[in-house]
C-alpha cells in the first residue's frame, strides 16, 4: 500500500469534521471518500493542506525517527501509536475533551463480531462494541482483527 | 482535535432515529445498542456510532463553544 494511501484511511474518519468546520467542501469530502475507498494515490500537498493538524505531528515524529514524513513506517506509527499517546496525555486541546470524544479520536484494535450490511459490530478495549463502516476494508469475515478510528474500520491486521 | 459535532435524538421508529442539530435534522441509523429521546449521540455516515454520556454532554458542547 502506497503511503498516501495509507494516510488517507486513518485519517479520512476525520475528514466529516473537518468539513463540519466549513474548511473542506463537500465535492473535496467526495474525493477523499473515494480515494480512501478505492486505494488512489492523492497528491501529497492536498492531502497536507487539508490535513494541517495531522502533519505537524507527523513531521514532529518524522524528525525524531530521523526519516521523511511520508515515509510508510512513519505514517503507521504515527496513527497506529502516536497518535493515540497524544489523547493520552491531553496534549493540544485534548486535555479538556471527555472520555468518549477522546475514545473515538484513538485508532483501537477491533474484532468482528458481526456484518450487517455496510456496517461491523467489532469489539475493542475487551468489551466495548462499535458499529463501524466497513467501506475501507475488503474481504472482512467474523473473527478478523481490524482498526478502528470513530466510525470506520481502516485497515485489516 | 477531531471535535464531532453531537446531536440529540429526537424521534426512534424501528431503527431510524431523528437527530436535532439546533440548525438542522438529520436520520441515522441504530445499528446496535440502546438509545432513548434526548440521548445525544454521534452520527457518521448515516450510522449512529457513540452516544456520549449523559455527565460528558456539558463538556463536550463547552468545547464546541470554546473552539479547539
Amino acid at each position: 500500500m502506497e503511503p498516501e494511501v495509507l494516510f488517507l484511511k486513518y485519517a479520512f474518519p476525520c475528514a466529516f469534521i473537518i468539513k463540519q468546520r466549513a474548511e473542506i467542501s463537500d465535492f473535496e469530502h467526495q474525493i477523499l471518500e473515494d480515494a480512501a475507498i478505492n486505494n488512489k494515490v492523492l497528491e501529497r500537498k492536498f492531502l497536507e493542506k487539508i490535513f494541517f493538524r495531522a502533519f505537524e505531528r507527523i513531521e514532529k515524529l518524522a524528525k525524531e525517527l530521523n526519516k521523511d514524513k511520508w515515509d510508510y513506517e512513519v505514517i503507521k506509527e504515527y496513527f497506529t501509536d502516536r497518535h493515540n499517546s497524544i489523547i493520552d496525555e491531553g496534549m493540544y486541546s485534548y486535555a479538556k475533551a471527555p472520555e468518549s470524544l477522546k475514545n473515538l479520536c484513538k485508532v483501537h484494535k477491533a474484532e468482528i463480531i458481526q456484518i450487517k450490511d455496510d456496517s461491523l459490530i467489532v469489539k475493542y478495549n475487551k468489551e466495548k462494541l462499535r458499529p463501524v463502516i466497513k467501506s475501507l476494508v475488503k474481504n472482512v469475515k467474523i473473527g478478523d482483527f481490524v482498526t478502528i478510528h470513530y466510525g470506520y474500520a481502516v485497515e485489516k491486521l | 482535535m477531531c471535535l464531532a459535532i453531537p446531536g440529540k435524538i429526537i424521534e426512534i421508529k424501528n431503527d431510524i432515529a431523528l437527530i436535532d442539530y439546533g440548525s438542522e435534522k438529520r436520520q441515522a441509523k441504530i445499528i446496535i445498542g440502546d438509545f432513548k429521546i434526548n440521548d445525544y449521540v454521534i452520527v457518521q455516515g448515516k450510522i449512529i456510532i457513540e452516544k456520549v454520556p449523559e455527565e460528558q454532554v456539558q463538556g463536550w458542547l463547552n468545547l464546541l463553544k470554546n473552539g479547539t
